[in-house]
């Protein structure tokens, strides 16, 4: 899994690209760490290149989202494929966390 | 005449396994001709069921090994699992309360969860000591 990262403005953006499984959602959520520590609370996770997550990176989504609430934060997903949307609907993350279509419609939630 | 193709491989119970395995996976469900959207599918619920046995199977540090059987006949996907680890059937886990409040959330019980969603049928048996769990999807 590739992990790239923009700012725009005070919004932390990660572009997340291959896998998000047991075996790549470690490194993912280190890095989240390290960028929360440095006191970012805006944050958009854009999957557009993501071709499949497991519940091992639902975890650490679950975890990045109870960080940043604690820190009154927010963080916002986008640009899901059809079927990686599936797995966090059928997971219920869309009753607590915003999913968009596009990256300009995440950057407006904020 | 019905097409039937199988594959059986033997995994260690060591997360770094998946990798190796999911790779032979995607082969094989690729020559039998599924779609991306259910080889996907049935990636995903083997990595649960997988993970699940490694991190919850066993109660000591000893080497295990877990079976699996791909088999693919004219409109069926077959996944059966077997592991020597603790008597556990995921057919009887309790779905997690997705309409609970974020703070209620129960994460747990995801990668069931997620089984059941996307195989169409999910039968677990024990069996001289072994969990035997056989996943269906229709493709």
């Amino acid at each position: 899994m590739q992990i790239r990262e923009e700012k725009q403005n005070e919004i932390h953006i990660f572009i997340i690209e291959g896998r998000l499984d047991s075996n790549t959602a470690p490194t993912f959520e280190e890095k989240v760490g390290e960028v929360i520590a440095t006191g970012v609370k805006w944050m958009i996770i854009d999957f557009k290149n993501l071709e499949y997550v497991s519940s091992a990176g639902l975890r650490v989504i679950f975890k990045t989202t109870t960080d940043l609430n604690l820190l009154e934060g927010k963080l916002v997903l986008c640009s899901m494929a059809d079927y990686v949307k599936e797995v966090f609907e059928v997971s219920g993350f869309d009753s607590f966390l915003p999913i968009m279509d596009s990256r300009d419609d995440a950057q407006k939630l904020f | 005449m019905i097409k039937r193709s199988n594959i059986s491989f033997k995994l260690r119970n060591n997360l770094a396994e998946l990798k190796g395995f999911v790779q032979h996976l995607e082969v094989f469900a690729q020559a039998q001709g599924l779609s991306k959207k259910n080889i996907l599918a049935i990636t995903l619920c083997i990595e649960e069921c997988i993970t699940n046995i490694i991190s919850h199977g066993y109660q000591d540090n000893e080497e295990h090994w877990i079976e699996i059987t791909l088999s693919c006949e004219d409109k069926k996907f077959i996944v059966c699992i077997e592991d020597d680890g603790i008597s556990y059937n995921p057919t009887e886990t309790a779905a997690p309360d997705l309409k609970c409040t974020f703070e209620e959330k129960k994460i747990g019980g995801l990668g069931v969860h997620l089984i059941k969603h996307f195989m169409d049928d999910i039968v677990c048996r024990r069996l001289s000591n072994k969990n035997v769990l056989v996943m269906t999807k229709n493709i």
